[in-house]
Parts: C-alpha cells; structure tokens; sequence
C-alpha cells in the first residue's frame, strides 16, 4: 500500500514535469537563446554583410562605448523617462479615479466599467492609427476643437512639431492605459471590508479622511503592483512611438525601443541594436524586480 | 422619505456621470468608425460627426499591390489562431504543473515566464532575426506564429497558473482516490472545471497576436503574407490622406477583438485582474 503511494507520487512528479517542460524548452529555445545570442552579439560586429557568416570579430566594448558615446543614446533615454514618467502621472490618478467612481455601486456601473475596459484591448497599431489621424494637423479632429472652441488661434502641427509629439504620444498612450489601471484598482476595492468604513463614519471620518486613512493604506500592495507593470508596459513601448511619429521629429520622440530597432533594422548593424536593446532590458529589470518580488511574496503566503 | 429620494437622485446623478465619461471616453473608437463610412471626399472636409453619406466603399478598396483585405485578414486569421492553438498546448499544462507542484524547479521555470513577460519585444528581435534567416524563417507564417507565442505563452501561463492554484487540492486528492492518473486527472477534472480561465487566456492570445505589428513588420516583407495590423502601419506611409481608408483597416483590426470581447467580458476582466495582480 505503502510502495504504491510512493509510486504514484513520484509518477505524478514525473508527471508534472512533462507537463511543464514542453513550454519552458519553447522559452529556453525562443527567448534564453536570444538574449544570450544578444549578449554576444554586442561584443562582436555583427552586420548585414557578415551575419550569416562565421567570421565575427570580437570587439570588447566597442560596440556600447560607440552608442553609449552617441548623444542620441542619452535623447532616447530622457524621452523614455519623460514619456514613462508622465503616462503614468496621468494614467494611474484617472484610472483610479474610475475605479473609485464605478465602485459607487449604481445601476449602470458595471457595464459601463465594462465597456470601458474595451479600450485596453485595442491593438496598440489601431490606437496610434486612430490617434495619428486624430492628431492630424490638417484635418484632425483635436485641432478641430480647439480652434472651434477659441482655445486656440490656428491648427497645431502636432505630430510633427518636436514638442507637440511627445505630447500626443503620451496622450494616445494614456487613453489605453486608464483602463488597465481602473479595472486593476477596481477589483482591489472590491475585496475591501465594509465594516471598516461604517466604522469610521460612525466615528465622524469624512469623506476625504477615509479615502486617506483607509482606501490608500488597504490598497497600497494593489496601488503598487499596478504601478509596477505599469512602469513595465510603458517603458518597453514600441509600436505606438513607432505607428506615430518613428521617433521623429528629428530625435524628438526616440525612445530607447525605437532607437535599437532603428540600429538593427534601419541601419543594419545588428551589434548596435543588440547592444541598445540590453541597456534597455538592464533598466527594465531594475523595476522588474520589484514586480518578481511581489509576485514571490504574495507566493509565500 | 426624503433620504431615499436623495438616494435616487445621485443614483440618476451617477448613472448620467458615467454615460458621459464613457461616451467622450470611447470618443476615439466611434469616430475610427464613423471615418471608415466617410466618402474619401468627406474625410477629407471639414469633419462632421456622423457620415453624410454611409459608404462602405473603404472597406472593400484592394491595396495599391492588389491585395484583397480578405488576403490581409486571412493572414491575420492563420497567425493569430496558429499561436494561440500552440499557447494553449504549451502553456495550459505548463500552468497546471507548476500550479500543482511547489519545487525549487518549478519556482525558478516560474521565474522564467515572469521574465519573458516583462521582456521588450526588442530584446530577442534581432537575434530572432538572424536564426529566423538562417532556418528559412522569414516570410512564413510559421515564423511569426513562433515570435507571438513569446508573449501569449507567458501571459497565459501567469494567467492560468492563478487559476489552477484557485481550484482545491482534495479534488485531485479524491480524483487519485478512485484510482485516477495524474494525466486523466488534469484531462478529465481539471480541464473541464478551469475552462473559464482557458477562455480568457485564448482569447487574450488571440487579441495579443491578432494585433501585433512589430514581429510582421521585422519578419514579413512579403505582401501578400502581411496580416491586417501591418497593413494598418503600412498604409499610413503609402495612403496618405486617404483616413477613411486607413480608420476602415482600423476597424477591421478592433471590430472583432470588441465583438469577441463583448461576448466574453465577464470571464476575461475576471480572470486578468486574478493574473495580474496576483501574478
């Protein structure tokens, strides 16, 4: 009886094993292999000429000494900052606003949270083609308003002015990103204990001094993951500084994705883009740990 | 009398609140609509809200390269379906094991698809690239198809994985009880009972690869293999001005990730927030 548990545990191991390897040899095959091949290739000088030959020279770092001296490289990293930076200025309060607003429990509630949901599904391409032509300087709708509504006094070239890009990126941007926050947030709140705001209120906290000592401490490990994968999900952007602007005008709205796309795939020197695409990753798994962390620890528990 | 009045009307207050966020919230999405049914001369006016005349000729306009958008959303149907089938053979049971079985193995492969999850797609395109062109990769379906799978499988797996830890140990316990392998077990019980979590991680693989760009556009330059999201990026360079055209792509890129989303809504907003925050 004994054996036969024994037996049935170890098979179920084995088991267990079969079913996870199948995908993690697709990961080590797919994305290891990769970025270890990335990882060479930057100490190397991998080009169009060469890249399906075998002789490759070993350069030490030459390759991140040339983008590294490279004042693009530096224009590219501010840009992912500030585009960072300010999505998630704007993105986090809205959606949580709306995560606030819609937990007020009345009739259309959640529908509308729903369907407002509909926004993050949207493919980024569609959502930089929509705002692309929202944006337009000549026809676009936006420039339409403003001057419509006298704020101001002749259509703005957005898109291909250098400040007006960044702008409108961040924009289209946040416009995807409120619900992801919203319906995170939302679900947060409702795992919220009742009794702790009747409490309060009872005890005369008003409005403001719940949100503050309540809502804001009890959400904290939500508040932080959101912001977490929302840090990860804008800093890696690609398609929509790609679909709208290409980085342009000039350098204006080059961020680091676009700048090693355009080193491999514009200019065909696959060791730059290597190379610029491991400082990129190196920076994002600075804060990637923190969401590896809170992952493990909610593991433990 | 006079609290439930005051009750009823920040119901009403709140109910019309939210109808107008909402409409100036998917503003965007209505006028991608209301564009792609504009005549080419009524996009190009001055914008009216709704189209003059409706016309769906923009949707049937074959490319500059006479391709059909039927040949575009073909493409898109192949991969999309193609690396969602290959997430769901790979990536349900890789959930199921690592959900099941605490190990120090199992704990540093799970490190493994959190990784590849916040990984830019940068980062392997262009080492992807170059074996894609040595296996004779590039501009086959198959090649892309692989790319996506580098993004729905982890996704998936986090997802699912929740799931799976959701269901409780003593139904496989009683499973093993009456004599059930490992494998009928994960067939025959846990698949049937997990089928919500299955929906939402297909059906979010299938957006996710329905609506990439960047691995066709680095692994496609064949025209008529392009699927509909590139085109969408392809014509704006080409097009031009010609927005009613460019929002009708638009479209048929959102219109059927919005139809299935709908129809699937409870499940899919359920089960991301159960994958995200909890990862």
């Amino acid at each position: 009886m004994k054996k036969s548990h024994q037996l049935y545990f170890v098979k179920q191991k084995l088991t267990v094993y079969t079913f996870v390897l199948p995908a993690v040899i697709f990961m080590a095959l797919m994305i290891i292999l990769p970025i270890g091949y990335n990882i060479v290739m930057s100490f190397e000088n991998v080009d169009l000429m060469n890249f399906t030959s075998k002789t490759k020279n070993f350069v030490g770092f030459d390759v991140y000494k040339s983008i590294l001296t490279n004042s693009v490289f530096y224009i590219a990293l501010k840009n992912t900052l500030i585009f960072t930076f300010w999505c998630l200025v704007f993105q986090f309060p809205l959606g949580f606003a709306m995560a606030m607003f819609y937990s007020l429990k009345f009739k259309m509630a959640e529908f509308l949270r729903g369907i407002t949901v509909v926004a993050w599904m949207v493919p980024m391409v569609a959502v930089a083609g929509v705002f692309k032509y929202m944006f337009n300087g000549d026809i676009g709708i936006i420039n339409e308003l403003l001057v419509g509504l006298h704020l101001i006094s002749k259509p703005i070239q957005w898109l291909s002015n250098g400040d007006t890009a960044m702008t409108s990126i961040i924009i289209a941007n946040v416009w995807k990103g409120i619900p992801f926050n919203m319906i995170l947030l939302a679900t947060a709140l409702t795992t919220m204990p009742t009794d702790v705001y009747e409490a309060a209120s009872i005890d005369g906290a008003n409005a403001f001094q719940r949100f503050t000592r309540i809502t804001i401490p009890l959400l904290k490990p939500a508040m932080i993951s959101v912001l977490t994968l929302g840090f990860i999900y804008t800093f890696k952007v690609f398609d929509l500084v790609y679909v709208m602007t290409g980085g342009g005008p000039g350098s204006s709205t080059e961020v680091l994705s676009t700048l090693a796309y355009r080193y491999s795939f514009t200019e065909y020197n696959f060791s730059q883009g290597a190379a610029a695409a491991n400082v990129l990753f190196v920076l994002l798994s600075l804060v990637g740990l923190i969401y590896i962390h809170i992952v493990r620890k909610e593991e433990d528990q | 009398m006079k609290i439930s009045r005051s009750v009823k009307n920040k119901n009403i207050r709140n109910n019309v609140i939210g109808v107008i966020v909402t409409l100036l919230f998917l503003f965007p999405l209505f006028w991608m609509i209301s564009t792609s049914l504009k005549p080419q001369s009524e996009a190009f006016a001055t914008p009216t809200l709704f189209p003059k005349h409706v016309t769906f000729s923009a949707f049937v306009m074959e490319s500059e390269k006479g391709i059909s958008m039927l040949q575009y959303l073909f493409n898109s149907v192949i991969v999309s379906f193609g690396s969602t089938i290959l997430t769901i053979i790979l990536g349900v049971p890789a959930a199921y094991g690592l959900a099941r079985w605490k190990s120090k193995l199992n704990s540093s492969m799970l490190l493994v698809f959190l990784v590849a999850q916040m990984m830019p797609s940068s980062l392997i395109l262009t080492p992807l690239f170059i074996n894609f062109s040595k296996l004779h990769l590039i501009n086959s379906y198959l090649g892309v198809i692989l790319a996506d799978a580098t993004i729905t499988i982890p996704f998936s797996v986090i997802i699912l994985r929740t799931y799976f830890k959701g269901i409780p140990e003593s139904l496989a316990e009683a499973a093993r009880m009456d004599g059930c392998g490992p494998l009928r077990t994960f067939l025959k019980i846990m698949i049937p009972i997990s089928y919500p979590g299955i929906i939402v991680s297909a059906s979010m693989s299938l957006f996710m690869s329905w609506g990439d760009m960047v691995f066709s556009l680095t692994f496609i330059n064949k025209e008529a293999m392009k699927p509909l999201s590139l085109i969408l990026y392809k014509a704006m360079g080409e097009l031009g001005v010609q927005w009613n055209v460019l929002m009708a792509y638009a479209a048929v890129v959102v219109i059927p990730i919005v139809i299935v989303f709908i129809f699937l809504q409870k499940y899919i907003v359920a089960g991301l927030t159960a994958g995200s925050v909890k990862g």
